[in-house]
């Protein structure tokens, strides 16, 4: 008997002792920071690096009774900004004339992380908790993201202990080389916020909607396309037949994940500006080819390798 | 010295030279804080993921605090007291070498001979090239202009699950622009 409480205690404390090891400890910190992004109100600048280039943002969120209200504006070069009311995306382009509108299908975001996301998570990559570190001034919990293969990124993301809040990102190819990272200078959490700050000024600018939206449907897409076989993991999440902004033509748009990192298809037929090939941006990658007379698009935060074999993977039977 | 030193960093010196710089190393706290400077250079070169800042002074501090073990000694001989210093000082430079081979090997870089520390434009030459012979299949990868993409890349974003994770940060991949570089 007495052995057994010993065994007991000895089970119990080896157990806290490697507490922090325990990936579920990681999924609670990311459950966590998915909560904290879109209910927390908070104003900060941050640092977006990818290749040779950085540039500084400032960025605003609230989320009140009326929903959540965000204001996105950088710093450097050409002025750019972006807002977000709840399932409308303004996206202010640097002429500053023209303001590019993006109903968005899905009115909540996705304000908790869904069981059969951490169940992805989990097959794809290796998720623990790697230390604390400080950023912006605050303590972090580091949390580390390591893929099981090459058709997904690492990531390090760093959470503020006090409020889980994301406070800097690093997205990692298997060269190990960072590819994109975004850090927080400065934050202030929880302070006031005033509803006009994220209010977009719309007047006399010009607004590109999408022309057919507004319909409660979105349309299925066209019969006859097939994608497959995907990288591993890469499960369709969503399909929908949508007119982009500034477009005249519906395109079929098909969204691949892993639960982390998506990639979007856009199908829709060609044009004199389809151009084929492969171009990237930080941890964006986009592959275009053709397909009989349709331009495939395949765009996504995962290496070539991933957008190159979905996008090899599209084809049409009548 | 400055310039010494980063050859002591490339073991480009000979011995009476490092000998010396490490002489100097010993009683210069400023030469110290560059020696540390030009490490965390080559930290950031590699992007090696960094210990923070004062990593070093806390395993000092940790060291001072260890417990003394107090043992009875045993009889010296009498050839030793010439030959400890240097000794140690040589089992020293075999575990520091040690320790920089080992941080080198987790580095993952294919070729070790080809990471040179203090010499920055041959790190970049040497990152790009391994990149292109580590993917032949992947077709020429160009820049892309989010300017044109953009519409793709706001409905993209929509349902990519880096939104409800990151925040309203992600969209910044939406917006971000080339700028063109100048030396």
């Amino acid at each position: 008997m007495k052995q057994a409480w010993l065994a007991c205690l000895l089970g119990f404390v080896t157990a806290s002792a490697y507490g922090a090891e325990v990936p579920d400890g990681a999924f609670a910190w990311l459950q966590r920071m998915a909560t904290a992004a879109h209910q927390l109100n908070y104003t900060g600048s941050f640092v977006y690096q990818h290749g040779q280039q950085v540039e500084t943002s400032r960025i605003t969120h609230l989320t009140d009774a009326s929903g959540e209200h965000e204001k996105l504006v950088t710093l450097d070069g050409s002025p750019r900004q972006i807002f977000r009311n709840n399932d409308e995306v303004y996206c202010f382009l640097a002429d500053d004339k023209t303001v590019m509108v993006d109903k968005h299908h899905v009115t909540t975001g996705f304000p908790a992380l869904l069981p059969q996301q951490i169940a992805d998570l989990k097959e794809y990559y290796d998720v623990r908790l790697d230390g604390r570190e400080r950023v912006a001034g605050r303590e972090c919990q580091v949390i580390y993201l390591a893929p099981k293969d090459q058709f997904r990124y690492g990531h390090r993301l760093w959470a503020d202990i006090q409020t889980g809040l994301l406070l800097k990102t690093s997205t990692w190819s298997d060269q190990k080389d960072i590819v994109d990272q975004f850090t927080f200078t400065d934050i202030k959490i929880g302070a006031p916020i005033d509803r006009n700050d994220v209010r977009p000024a719309l007047n006399g600018k010009k607004l590109i909607r999408s022309t057919g939206e507004g319909n409660a449907q979105p349309l299925p897409i066209d019969p006859g396309w097939e994608i497959g076989p995907t990288p591993p993991g890469f499960k369709k999440i969503m399909a929908v037949k949508r007119v982009l902004p500034g477009a005249s033509v519906p395109v079929n748009h098909i969204v691949f994940s892993d639960g982390l990192a998506a990639a979007s298809v856009f199908i829709e037929p060609a044009s004199n500006k389809t151009t084929p090939g492969l171009s990237h941006q930080g941890a964006m990658h986009m592959y275009t080819r053709k397909v009989a007379d349709y331009q495939v698009k395949v765009l996504g935060e995962v290496p070539s390798a991933t957008v190159m074999q979905i996008g090899d993977a599209v084809s049409f039977r009548k | 010295m400055n310039e010494q030193l980063s050859a002591l960093m490339d073991s480009e010196l000979t011995e009476a030279e490092a000998v010396r710089v490490l002489g100097a190393l010993k009683n210069n706290a400023p030469l110290n804080q560059t020696w540390d400077t030009y490490h965390l250079l080559g930290d950031a070169l590699r992007k090696t993921p960094q210990m923070s800042a004062d990593f070093g002074a806390k395993v000092m501090q940790r060291l001072a605090s260890e417990p003394t073990v107090l043992a009875p000694r045993r009889k010296a001989k009498p050839a030793s007291p010439r030959f400890a210093l240097p000794l140690a000082a040589s089992f020293a430079a075999v575990s520091l070498v040690g320790v920089l081979t080992w941080q080198m090997t987790q580095m993952n870089q294919p070729d070790q001979s080809t990471v040179r520390l203090a010499a920055a434009p041959t790190v970049q030459r040497v990152a790009l090239t391994e990149t292109a012979a580590t993917q032949p299949k992947v077709p020429e990868r160009v820049l892309f202009s989010s300017a044109a993409s953009r519409s793709y890349l706001l409905a993209h974003q929509e349902f990519s699950p880096s939104y409800s994770m990151e925040g309203f940060p992600a969209y910044v991949r939406t917006l971000s622009e080339q700028q063109e570089s100048k030396p």
